[in-house]
Order: structure tokens, then sequence, then C-alpha cells
């Protein structure tokens, strides 16, 4: 890999001496990853499979970016031939150029975080022995299918990343991490799912295997129930999709300048309250061996932690060079990945006294239809095939709900609690909301 | 791709010296990126890609894979025997097993598309001055609202050799621009619009822009009442859906249900695997097909194993015919190979997909507009006139389809729209709300439909961490009486 880097920059500095005319390059910077990556899978209980099939890959890929000598811009993806291919991309690339007014500069900072990305066990497990990664799949059958669950679906991966960032002002950052991610699935009710850079504890997976359990238990006894309003209890796996998709996607730079936000410039530059005064949302990169963790965006922006939201005000948008510039405030840290966004409250509730509490609601397990909803106007109208009814405190069984409301404005309401769950990284939220259930 | 002829050869003995079956799936793309912002251009991009993906099946029917974008000889060795030693693993630990790859004819053909513009027709600088002039002419028509247009026009090449002598070469071109458009006035509500096809007639004949003008300004009347509109109550409702959600209708709640790696734990199949054909799931008015459609955004003359892909009547006046099955699970549901295999990349198992899916109805009503030209009064009164509707029933309109999911082992479907219309004759607008299902009941309640048939409506299907271009619809609208299982979420 370093060979290709060591090629790759040596073709644009070619590039930048003028005898290139109109093809001179006058900054650039790029990403690149070598990924190697073994991938086991398991469907309807039986390992391998066509579909499933234990898969295997190398590959390079990366992204580029150009500031001609005319100022115009190109962006391009890079990849194992790029560079054997290089005087025909560069034409290409050129061709398609674009003006950018406000085009970001090329960035370096004085100094980069150190981060703990990779993990020597995972490692051994894409390149020497994957012995562990049937011996997991193979786990999960055992403890899970027999009595109650007849059937899983379940996969496990391993990776290997070479990474480099490098730039025209100098930066060049490499270094390696590792990727372990499992997801576990059982009669097509209930599942949980695990990513990190080190390998899954054998705490995480003992959780993993009885949290799946004893949530199938929970969902099969179904319950009909019937319409209203209600407590809603969402589980950190629906939390981080409704986080995701109704506060990140409101937050990023180019949403905000470009009017598709939830949000404007000025309400930033109010530091507005938008959600309640104990809530808080930050992005953090540089968590050791979380996923999401890196040392270099791939434009040189470090990795850090940044407020999103303070008490519930708005702080920064999040932004990339070209959106910061705009706007001219400091870039951020990018969210990469799972474990980079985190919402926390200055009163985090236990999840039994929580549950205890409750006279009439769902736990919300799974949605569908995340991805149809509107974020910008942060109302949602979702179906959770799987929820479990509560009543006063007790947890009755199964059903089916419709849930509706404005997700933005419940983070508002005094009646909103985010808790914590042992061993999970994204807190529960409970809120009041609209359901449908089945008639 | 016939450049590769040497290394696929040279590939293939190797693996006959290892004692294994391969499939080889080579791709080479090329692809055109554009994103304008109000008014300004905001990414353009032009890439080429490739790389190689070999599946390898021990004699016992073991089946490892490996892939590699290095399409030389070195690599495609190093990576038949990774894929090899990875299958003869899963024999060794008494893996799933599937021999159905050696019991197929070999095939020898070329299938290319045909299309008007070929990928160079126009330079990415004349289809980015397009793109403006339509960005711009939208946002000058408009105070307050936000458009973001992306088009995107990729060609892929395929060749899927395998060691019984199957060579087929096919290329998928396609092109779709898609706009995002935000209304924000206190409050902000986003719709969508789009075109799609298969070269870039979209951006060049006149019939095309005009209509992408004309579906466009539409989504942006809708973002701008949306601002004001209130939330519906949840429950059942008869509804009437416009072709792309009925496309999603038939995707989400039907095709997935019968492709055939799923049907073991799908509601339209059994526990073995096998397929319910025979069983009644539609009122006979209601027919379901499946077909690949040349010029279309989700053109795929073959499957991705090397097998012809043929048009499937999947249910047939109301009743359930045939199954979207490839060649590794025909067999397990006892149905015949459609050929339905996709995959998103070289770098992936191609699994049973659809491509164009649409829903016809027999006896449907003609209409003389087009679909973008007819308003919601105008649909309530062609519905009164052809006794589709009663006066002061409780209609409701849903249009512009935003994406959907399903969960086949449960039979539930959802579907989101832009916007809800109460129908009368003065029609009220109300925010989307998700649409909710039974596969089995869904298509129970169609009961007519009106227009010619529509099978633009393009979109993008998920299925196993694949992306694959879907594409589909039905006649212009159709109508479905309530349905206790059938909901509309409420906002």
């Amino acid at each position: 890999m370093e060979e290709y880097i060591k090629e790759l920059e040596d073709k644009i500095k070619e590039y930048m001496l003028s005898n290139k005319k109109e093809l001179q390059i006058k900054g650039w910077y790029f990403g690149a990853n070598k990924n190697t990556s073994i991938k086991v899978g398991m469907k309807n209980n039986e390992l391998g499979g066509v579909y499933s099939c234990p898969k295997a890959e190398e590959s390079i890929r990366g992204k580029i970016y150009i500031i001609w000598q005319d100022n115009r811009r190109s962006v391009a993806v890079l990849q194992s031939n790029t560079v054997k291919s290089f005087h025909k991309m560069i034409d290409l690339w050129r061709k398609a150029s674009f003006a950018e007014a406000e085009g970001s500069d090329i960035y370096i900072e004085q100094q980069y975080p150190k981060v703990k990305l990779f993990d020597i066990e995972v490692n051994n497990m894409v390149y020497n022995n994957q012995e562990y990664l049937f011996d997991l799949l193979e786990a999960y059958h055992k403890e899970l299918v027999g009595s109650e669950i007849k059937n899983i679906d379940a996969s496990v991966s391993a990776s290997t990343f070479q990474q480099y960032i490098y730039n025209s002002k100098g930066l060049a950052i490499s270094n390696l991490s590792t990727s372990f991610s499992t997801y576990l699935y059982g009669d097509e009710i209930f599942g949980k799912s695990f990513i990190n850079r080190r390998k899954i504890s054998n705490e995480k997976k003992n959780q993993i295997i009885s949290e799946t359990a004893m949530r199938i238990h929970q969902l099969k006894n179904r319950k009909k129930l019937k319409s209203g309003e209600m407590d809603v209890l969402l589980l950190p796996e629906v939390t981080e999709s409704f986080i995701s998709h109704y506060l990140v996607n409101n937050l990023f730079g180019s949403h905000i300048v470009n009017k598709r936000s939830a949000f404007s410039q000025a309400n930033f530059d109010k530091a507005e309250e938008v959600i309640r005064g104990d809530i808080n949302l930050c992005i953090n990169t540089t968590l050791p061996y979380n996923q999401g963790s890196y040392i270099s965006t791939f434009e040189g922006v470090p990795g850090g932690e940044v407020l999103l939201l303070r008490n519930g005000k708005l702080q920064t948008p999040i932004l990339d060079l070209k959106y910061a510039k705009k706007i001219k405030r400091k870039p951020t840290p990018i969210p990469a990945g799972k474990g980079s966004i985190h919402l926390y409250s200055t009163v985090m509730e236990s999840y039994q006294d929580t549950i205890s509490k409750i006279e009439n609601g769902i736990i919300v397990c799974d949605l569908l239809g995340m991805h149809t909803q509107d974020a910008t106007s942060g109302n949602y109208s979702l179906t959770a095939p799987n929820c479990i009814q509560v009543i006063n405190g007790q947890l009755m069984g199964g059903c089916k709900a419709i849930i509706s409301g404005n997700f933005l404005n419940a983070l508002k309401e005094e009646y909103t609690k985010l808790g914590k769950i042992p061993m999970e990284d994204v807190p529960f939220i409970l809120m009041k909301s609209k359901v449908t259930g089945e008639s | 791709m016939e450049f590769f002829d040497d290394i696929v050869k040279k590939t293939l003995q190797y693996g006959e010296k290892l004692g294994v079956y391969l499939v080889l799936r080579i791709q080479k793309t090329k692809a055109k990126y554009i994103v304008i912002n109000n008014g300004e251009t905001e990414e353009m991009s032009y890439n080429e890609a490739g790389g190689i993906g070999i599946q390898v099946f021990t004699k016992d029917g073991g089946c490892g894979f490996a892939s590699s974008e290095k399409i030389d000889q070195e690599s495609c060795l190093q990576m038949v025997e990774i894929a090899a030693n990875i299958a003869f693993q899963i024999d060794k630990r008494g893996g799933k097993k599937n021999k159905e790859i050696f019991k197929i004819s070999s095939i020898k053909d070329k299938a290319y598309a045909s299309v008007k513009y070929p990928f160079d027709y126009l330079k990415i600088e004349e289809e980015e001055i397009q793109l403006l002039k339509f960005n711009k002419e939208i946002i000058d028509s408009y105070n307050c609202i936000s458009i973001e247009t992306f088009y995107k026009f990729i060609e892929d090449q395929w060749r899927i050799i395998r060691s019984d002598g199957t060579d087929v070469f096919y290329n998928l071109p396609r092109v779709a621009i898609s706009n995002t458009i935000t209304a924000k006035a206190g409050n902000t509500a986003t719709t969508r619009s789009a075109i799609s096809g298969s070269d870039a007639s979209i951006l060049i004949d006149k019939d095309k822009r005009d209509c992408l003008v004309k579906r466009t300004k539409n989504a942006c009347n809708l973002a701008i009442e949306l601002l004001e509109a209130p939330t519906i109550k949840g429950g059942s409702y008869k509804i009437i859906l416009d072709y792309p959600l009925a496309k999603g209708l038939a995707h989400e709640a039907f095709g997935h249900a019968v492709e055939s790696d799923g049907l073991k734990t799908s509601i339209l199949g059994d526990s073995k695997g096998g397929f319910n054909k025979g069983q009644a799931v539609a009122s006979s008015i209601v027919s379901i097909i499946d077909e690949s459609v040349d010029g279309d955004y989700a053109y795929q003359p073959y499957s991705a194993n090397g097998v012809k892909r043929r048009p499937v009547n999947i249910v047939e006046k109301g009743i359930l015919q045939e199954a979207l099955s490839d060649v590794f699970s025909a067999s397990e549901a006892a149905v015949p190979i459609t050929g339905a295999g996709r995959v998103e990349s070289y770098r992936h198992i191609p699994l049973p997909r659809m491509s164009n899916i649409r829903i016809e109805v027999e006896g449907f009503v003609p209409m003389e507009k087009e679909i973008e030209d007819v308003t919601p009064e105008e649909l309530y009164k062609i519905l009164l006139e052809n006794n589709l509707a009663e006066p002061h029933e409780e209609i409701i309109y849903l249009v512009g389809y935003k994406g959907g999911q399903v969960k086949p082992s449960q039979g539930e479907f959802v579907f989101n729209c832009s916007g809800i219309y109460l129908l009368g004759d003065s029609c009220k607008l109300y925010q989307p709300a998700i649409f909710s299902g039974k596969v089995l009941s869904a298509l129970k309640a169609i009961i007519g439909a009106l227009g010619e048939l529509k099978l633009d409506a393009q979109g993008t299907c998920g299925k196993a961490g694949q992306s694959v271009p879907s594409s589909g619809g039905s006649h212009y609208f159709i109508v479905l009486e309530a349905n206790k299982d059938v909901i509309i979420g409420g906002a």
C-alpha cells in the first residue's frame, strides 16, 4: 500500500508543474484505505450457503479532491487501478471539474489526536486464524436454537484497514485500524448487532444472546393494542435511528446553508434552545476503539469532540471545510459510523424504574420506514411491528403499533426522559406519542 | 470486456485444477454525478471502477466467495484459491451445500440495451448546463423553496462466466434526475420529484424535460401547501394511490414476499421454503407482473448468475402463480428458475430481486389527461362518475412515493407518501403519514383503477446490504376499499 500511496503522490506532484497547462494542479488532498476483510454468515440455522457464504475481500478505496490552477475543483474516487490509469483519469477528472466560488482550501492542523483504532486479535482473524468467526456463529446457534427460538440468521466479520490521509500542505497521516462486527436475528422478530474496532467481549456477546432470547420470548405472546396517546419507550437501537434521522440530518452545514434543515444559520448565531435544557448532543470521534473514531477526516480536519447542542441550545452545525468557509465557522469532526454521536441528559433515568412507572405504554423494539420520513419537519409516522405492551409496569406481550408525532417537539417536552441500559452506549428515550393499534 | 479472455481462461483452468466450479463476475462501471443546489453546482464527478467477484463451489456444494478490484492474472488466481479454501472449510464444518449450479445449461450471449443517446453523447459540462438551467427555472418560480437536483448517469458492463462454458455479456445503462424540495416559512416540509430512464433523453428530449418540470412544480406546490396542512387521524380509509405509490405497494407488499431465497420465512411460502402457488391473494381483477424492460432504469436482461431473466406473472387474476427465483433457491421452492438473481456490484453475492414490477387492473377507467395534470378535485369527480366513490364517502388520496420497507416473515409492509388529500368537491390537504398493511389484505382491497399503465416510478431497492435500481408502476391511480388491516398512521 505504501507503494501505491507514494506513486499516487508522485503522479499528483507531476501535475503541479506549470508544463501541465490546464491540467496543472494548485492543491490537493486525498484519503485512501486498503481494506482486507472476511465475513461469515448463517442463514436459517445453517452455516454458509450460497447467500451467506464466507466472503473475503481486498480493496483500495478513497477519495481525492483537486484544486486546479484556475481554481476549478474536482472530486473523484480512488481505487486500486487509479494509479495505473492516472494520466487518463486526471484528464477525465479535469473535464468533470466545477466552479466553486467559496471552495475550501487545503487544510492542516498543528496537532492530530492519538486514537486507539487497532486490535491485534481482529487483525489475526483477518490474516491468520478465522476459527473464532465460525465459533461465534456456532455459539449463537447452540445458545438460542432449540427451545422457543426456531430459527436464527447471523453474521460476523473482521476487517483490517491501512489508512492514509495526505495533502499538498504536507499532511501525511498513516495508521492501521481494525473493525469487528456481528449481528444476530432470531425468528425474524428481534435482533441485536455490535460493531467496534475490537473483538466483542464475552460479556457483550452474552448480553446480545440473552437479550435476543428475552425479547423474542416477550414478543411472541401477541396482544391487541388499543389506540390512543401513550408512553412510548424507544430501545437504544431505535433511539439511535431517531437521533440520526431527526437530529443529525438537521445539523449538517450543507443542509442549513441550503435551507434544507429544520434550523437556520440565524438559529445557530443566536444559540437558540431547540430541545430541552438538560439535553446535550455531541460528536466524539476519538473514543478508544469506537467504530466511529478516527484521527482525521479525509479533508485533514482532526478527529475530536464537539458539542452540537449544549443545554438544548444550538452550538455549531456539522461542518466540512466547504461549509465552514461558507458560514465562517471552524470545521468540525464529521460523524463517521456507529458510536460517534452521543445524546445525553444531565438526568439519566434507570431502565427498570422507568418501566415500573409506565401505566399504559409500549416498548418499541424495531421500526419500519424511518428512511421515508421528513426529517426537516420533525414529524414521524412509523410502523413498529414488534413492540412490547406495558401496563402498570408489567410487560404484557408483543404487539404491533403505528406511532406518530413530532420528535423535535418531543425533545422539548418535560415528560420526555432519557436513560441508560447497562452495556448500551446509546440511551433509551421515553416519550408520549400517538399510537394506532391493530383493530 | 473481451480484453479479459486470457485471464478468464487461466482462472477457469486453475479452478479445474483445484477441483472446484467457478462463477466469475467481471464488472466495469463508468459514472457521472452532478449535484445542483439552489442554482449552483454543489459537486460534479466522473468515475470509472471495476473488479471481479469469484464464487466457488466444491463438488459437494460448499460455497466460498472472494473479490478484488484488480482484474489481473495474479489477483484472480489468488482470489480463486482464497474462495476455494473457504468453500472447503464449509464442507468440513458441515455448512449448507448447494449443487444447483451444476444442473443448469450453459449459454453464450450478448445483450446490450438499446439507447438513443449513448453515455458519452453529452459531455458532463453540457449536462451541468442543462441541470443548472432546470434548477434555476424552478428556484426562480418560488420564493420560499430550496431545491437540490441530483443527476446520475451510470453504465455498468458485465461479463458472467461459469465453469460450464457460460459466457454472457450485458450492459445496464441508467439515468435519473431526482429533486429534493424543501419549503420553509415557519414550518418546514420536504417533497420529491424524479424522472428516470436509460439515457440522456431525460435531459435532451422536450417531452421528458417538460414532464420533469411539471412534476417538480407540482412537488413544489405540494411542499408549500404542506406548511399549513394539519395531520390526519390515523385509521382505515378508502384509499387512492398514484402509480409511484402503487409500485411501492407491489414492490414492498408482494415482490419481496415472493423472492425464492426468503420463502422459508415469508408469509407466501412454507417452513420448508416452498411457494404457496394457487393461493388467492387479490381480487380477480388484479395481476402483478415483474418484467425487465429495455430502456428502463432497472433493466436487467440476464441474471448475475448468467441465466436469462424472463417476465414473471407473480399474481394472475388474483391467484399467486410464480415466484421470483434464481438458480440456487428455485428447486427448494419447487418453482422454475426465472433468472431473478441481481447484484449491486462484483463485490456482492446475487440474490433474487425484482426489476420493473407493475400492478395491472382489469376494467380500468381510461383518462384523457396526463397524470401530472389531474387535480385532486378532478380525480374525485372521475371516481364519482365511474361509481368508484359514493358522494360523502370518506376517501383519501395519497400522492408521491417516499420509500418503503417490508418484513415478509410477518407479512407487514409500510411505505410513505408526500401528502394526503381528503377528497371531496373541495379537497383538503393533510401531512404525509405512513401507509401500513398486511401483505395478504392489501391486494384484496384493490377494487379499481384509472388511467393507462405508467411504469417509470424509479427507486433503489435495498436487501441484505445491497442496493439495486428498481422501478415499476401501475395505472395512473388504483383504488383500495377500506380494510382494517391497511392503516394510515396519522402524523
